[in-house]
């Protein structure tokens, strides 16, 4: 008797599956195609942001919500080719990563405040210094580099090197402001030079990589993303020679590495990057202010109404 | 290891003696798999410990911090901050939903398709449709991850009208799919080792062959049937890949399915490759770690003892 009960537990769990598709079904969720309306948006905004490990999640947590907690429910997602994925599919999000991936998604133009007038991430903009969330995209090396390794920086850094930067769609370093890198002919004859770091810098550095090797045969050059924190940990381990990295090392780490490896961290520039904040096609929005941007990402603004308030474009 | 016991002068030879040294061998394999597994625990259990005992780490987190809410009332989880936020139950209850979700998908799916395969196909289908469903167990959870992440999203967006693209019924049901085909094998090999007198002594009382399968044979086999339900959650549980690309996420303490959530594997796969070695949050992740794994422990303990009385009562020829 004892079994034919426990038999029955079957057909009970199918039914509760039954029961729960059911009941989500018919909640009172709004359609989420807007489609042609032109009206301003409105309903809950889905944030995207990027996992806690990658430099433009500190970055944008430093520049624009002043180091205030991000909201519990921006939704995190590896990589900025995933926040942009991730928009171009949802009528109602906003999400942000470096500018060199913005395809099918809108970047907003981007203000200071209510009173000065929208900057669009444009390459004049950023290097100029006028788009108000611009950054120095890195390279980390321990100790003076040498060898292969420093060729390969003064490279990059170079007219050659910038160039290939710009026709991959990130920003060169202002002429004035680049580095003199010396591509001495010391160091060890090692022609491999492993690379990581930045999930935003990764295909710059693999186009600078191929690049390279083209012009140096018998060289070769990996390069790996993971993220600025994964890269910055792989140097101080030693798991790398080079570390590119979408945000600056902290003082922290810097020490880290000090004592770990008996020598200091040396850091170049080598391109620019503007974060654009991105939003589906559809969306009305034309530009942002600082502030509503970080009222929407610290979770005090949760609708479009909240957030909006602006003129269509 | 040791060299390979077997050539063939040898067994002629001396039959006895290479019989030894392979049973010695499979021992050998049978400890070494044991080992491996005690030191994982160990190796896991010695990097969270300092979570309990470190004075250093305690500066910035303790497990009654972790478990109580924060001084604002709430619980979120926020390790990279200025002060850090380490709350257990957002990510607890994430894991939870989305173990929910799939397993209320898969255990239905998987054991009503074994019981058609053991009970009703006819045998060539049954050689068609079992190497079939197990071929899914051989996708990349990657490759699930990706699949759910960009057709399952949009299905389950336009059919329930969601807010959120990622939620927990859209990773429930990628991880299903990496659930289904364990549980179904396990559950198939059970049905299918209940003796053919069962099913014949049934028939000839009269019974259907719907009756004989529902009360014959799936409660002969129930013991089977729930090991394999056991092993689809511990493969639930831990998933991380699937859960990482689908889920969103986001640390929200709720087990609404419609809303995003961030899961324990997912959160160690995420930050464990960027945290700062033997810091508070390095200790914490390990915790986690250790945690997931006590849990799934627990569960399959307690998944066997109940296998176990089931197996004594049907054995035992019941008492009644």
């Amino acid at each position: 008797m004892r079994i034919r009960t426990l038999s029955r537990i079957i057909p009970l769990l199918a039914i509760l599956a039954l029961a729960g598709c059911g009941s989500d079904s018919s909640a009172p969720a709004p359609k989420p195609a807007e489609g042609e309306s032109p009206a301003p948006l409105s309903g809950t905004i889905v944030t995207y942001g990027r996992e806690n490990n990658s430099g433009t999640y500190a970055y944008f947590k430093e520049h624009v919500l002043q180091e205030e907690d991000f909201d519990a429910r921006v939704q995190t997602l590896p990589g900025t080719a995933a926040v942009i994925n991730a928009v171009s599919k949802d009528p109602r999000s906003i999400g942000y990563g470096g500018i060199a991936y913005a395809k099918g998604v809108r970047a907003l133009k981007v203000k200071k405040d209510d009173a000065t007038p929208g900057v669009e991430p444009t390459i004049e903009n950023v290097v100029s210094g006028a788009y108000p969330i611009s950054r120095y995209l890195y390279f980390y090396a321990i100790g003076e580099p040498g060898g292969e390794l420093a060729r390969y920086i003064a490279w990059t850094v170079g007219d050659d090197g910038q160039k290939v930067c710009e026709a991959v769609g990130y920003y060169p370093m202002p002429v004035e402001k680049r580095p003199k890198v010396a591509a001495g002919s010391g160091g060890d004859s090692r022609k491999t030079v492993t690379v990581k770091g930045s999930d935003t810098m990764v295909i710059l550095g693999q186009r600078w990589a191929e690049a390279y090797m083209e012009k140096n045969p018998g060289v070769v050059i990996q390069v790996t993303g993971g993220g600025s924190g994964t890269g910055i940990a792989a140097l101080i381990d030693g798991a790398t020679d080079l570390c590119q990295a979408s945000r600056p090392m902290k003082p922290k780490e810097r020490e880290q590495a000090r004592a770990k490896r008996g020598k200091e961290v040396v850091e170049i520039a080598v391109a620019m990057d503007g974060l654009a904040v991105f939003v589906h096609e559809s969306n009305p929005l034309a530009e942002i202010t600082l502030a509503r941007l970080k009222a929407i990402y610290t979770g005090s603004a949760k609708n479009w109404e909240d957030a909006g308030a602006l003129p269509p474009k | 290891m040791p060299s390979p016991p077997s050539d063939h002068p040898l067994i002629r030879r001396n039959p006895r003696l290479a019989e030894k040294a392979i049973e010695a061998a499979i021992r050998l394999s049978a400890f070494f798999v044991i080992a491996a597994l005690a030191l994982i625990f160990i190796f896991i259990a010695r990097e969270a410990v300092p979570l309990l005992t470190s004075a250093e780490v305690h500066e910035e987190v303790t497990v009654s911090r972790m478990v109580a809410p924060l001084p604002n009332g709430k619980f979120s989880w926020q390790p990279v901050s200025t002060v850090p936020k380490y709350s257990l139950l957002p990510l607890l209850a994430g894991t939870l939903k989305v173990t929910l979700v799939a397993l209320l998908i898969a255990l239905p799916l998987a054991v009503g398709a074994a019981i058609f395969t053991s009970e009703f196909a006819p045998p060539g289908l049954r050689e068609v449709i079992k190497p079939v469903i197990e071929l899914l167990a051989g996708i990349p959870s990657v490759v699930i991850g990706f699949f759910a992440l960009m057709v399952v999203a949009t299905w389950v967006q336009e059919a329930f009208g969601l807010v959120y693209r990622l939620n927990a019924i859209t990773a429930g049901i990628g991880l299903s799919l990496a659930v289904i085909p364990i549980v179904y094998t396990v559950a198939e090999d059970a049905l299918s080792a209940v003796p053919q007198s069962f099913r014949d002594g049934s028939l000839a009382l009269g019974a259907n062959r719907w009756q004989t399968a529902w009360r014959v044979v799936l409660p002969a086999a129930m013991p089977g049937v729930m090991a394999a339900g056991v092993l689809g959650f511990g493969r639930a549980i831990g998933e991380t890949m699937i859960v990482l690309m689908a889920s969103g996420n986001a640390a929200i303490s709720s087990l609404d399915p419609r809303e995003s959530f961030r899961s324990i594997s997912a959160t160690i796969a995420a930050e464990l490759g960027e945290v700062v070695h033997g810091s508070a949050h390095y200790h914490v992740l390990f915790f986690l770690g250790a945690l997931l794994f006590v849990i799934t422990f627990l569960l399959n303990l307690a998944g066997h003892a109940w296998a176990a009385r089931l197996r004594t009562r049907l054995e035992g020829g019941g008492r009644r």
